[in-house]
């Protein structure tokens, strides 16, 4: 039996129960997916992955295998208006969607044409996209998943995986030695640039003092940015970014092309042969 | 439709009331046609509560499903309404005048349609269903209107019920 819920403020309840199938599943052995890393940008054919997903602090009882929907009242016809996001029981898969306006399909006038052709004025409804915005497999215990920002409200706390780092992290890693700003302050610091901050920054404080040093050097060649002894110049968010992907390694010497590159999008590739 | 279903599941739940408050009062439309066979409108009063229930039973294959994976308790709950029962029996014997009679009927279909317990029907049981109180995973207490024998957490299979209120559930 497949079944439907959905979540009216931050209560599940009970929608629907039906034998047919609400969705055509995506079979995931045939795609690529990818554990979570925020400096990858997926592809449009690529998933990201969370392995062991049941043992995560931001995960929620309705993937359980034993999770009854008995235990859920019925949403009242009220109720649909604030729907925050479905979640679809489906065999051993659980699909979550969220809900956005644009979902709703009221006040829609179209000519249905499967029989006499007739104009029909659509009732309240609710559109169920083909493609979930997460989906879970119990079995494998895995999140699939495209966008943390879609899902950060279905799964509290999944948002710490690619989060923004906060004023004080940005005012600490502004604050180093090598960075000097020029009418850039650390409060325009951009969104994206803070979750670099947050991803990258990191990274870089757990390098050793040797590391470090070698990555300043590989910034000076590499980056652009105006050096002044021993400070690169930030005078936008461009500039931080380009420190940021510096620091980050994303500049690399494509050998064979003969050609330099910036890599926006990075992840561990764990087919190749490791160096010695 | 819910609506209407939960109305007649209650009707049929109380409608023992009104049967009591019949017999009790000697209505017998049908005495003068039936001469000494007068008791046979008796009998088909009584039969009235068990083919409400046996209707209602059948309504209750259209309600929506919903699913039981696994519970923490299970708690027996057969005897429970007997009390309810009972005063009602008391309350219907001993009523004389129809507006009475109309007023306080009113009031028991009222307050048994809006509580939460409204389908303790004991005709279920003598058609081999039983109530329990369980727990399930996520620690909601809810009624399950089932005929199978149900004793241990441990050895509960999962099974599909069907909705009829947000705190009762029968298994057909």
């Amino acid at each position: 039996m497949n079944e439907l819920i959905g979540k009216v403020k931050s209560e599940y309840k009970n929608i629907l129960s039906q034998k047919d199938k609400i969705l055509v599943s995506i079979d995931f052995s045939k795609v690529e997916a990818i554990d979570f890393k925020p400096s990858h940008n997926l592809e449009n054919d690529e998933w990201f992955q969370i392995k062991d997903f049941s043992k995560q602090a931001f995960y929620i009882e309705q993937c359980d295998k034993n999770f009854s929907t008995a235990s859920l009242s019925q949403v009242s016809n009220e109720e649909y208006k604030i729907l925050s996001c479905l979640c679809i029981f489906q065999g051993t898969e659980r699909h979550f969607q969220r809900i956005t306006p644009a979902l709703y399909v009221s006040k829609k006038t179209l000519l249905d044409y499967s029989g006499q052709p007739k104009i029909v004025e659509h009732k309240q409804q609710i559109e169920i996209k083909s493609e979930s915005d997460a989906i879970y497999y119990i079995t494998k215990d895995l999140l699939y998943f495209k966008s943390i920002g879609k899902i950060k409200s279905i799964f509290p706390g999944i948002e710490e995986l690619h989060r923004v780092a906060t004023q004080k992290e940005v005012d600490k890693f502004l604050a180093h030695k090598f960075i000097k700003l020029a009418e850039y302050e650390t409060k325009t610091v951009g969104t994206q640039n803070r979750k670099r901050i947050a991803d990258i920054g990191t990274k870089y404080e757990k390098l050793t003092s040797d590391k470090k040093q070698k990555l300043i050097k590989y910034a000076k060649d590499k980056s652009g940015l105006t050096v002044d002894k021993d400070t690169f110049e930030i005078g936008s968010d461009v500039d931080l970014k380009k420190l940021l992907y510096a620091m980050d390694q994303r500049y690399y010497y494509a050998d064979i092309y003969e050609e330099e590159r910036i890599a926006s999008s990075i992840r561990p590739n764990l087919d190749a042969k490791k160096k010695k | 439709m819910n609506f209407t279903l939960r109305l007649f599941l209650t009707f049929s739940s109380v409608s023992f009331f009104v049967i009591v408050f019949l017999v009790q009062n000697q209505i017998n439309p049908f005495a003068c046609q039936l001469g000494c066979y007068y008791w046979i409108t008796y009998i088909a009063y009584i039969l009235i509560p068990f083919i409400l229930t046996f209707i209602s039973l059948g309504i209750c294959k259209l309600l929506s499903k919903s699913s039981l994976q696994k519970v923490t308790s299970i708690e027996t709950s057969n005897n429970d309404f007997l009390a309810n029962y009972l005063a009602f029996f008391f309350v219907a014997l001993s009523i004389k005048e129809m507006p009475a009679f109309w007023v306080v009927f009113g009031m028991t279909l009222m307050f048994t349609f809006v509580s939460r317990v409204s389908y303790f029907n004991p005709i279920f049981l003598v058609f081999g269903y039983n109530f329990y109180y369980v727990h399930t995973n996520e620690n909601v207490k809810v009624m399950i209107i089932s005929k199978k024998k149900l004793k241990s957490p441990n050895t509960f299979e999962a099974m599909t019920v069907r909705r009829i209120n947000d705190y009762t559930f029968i298994e057909i």
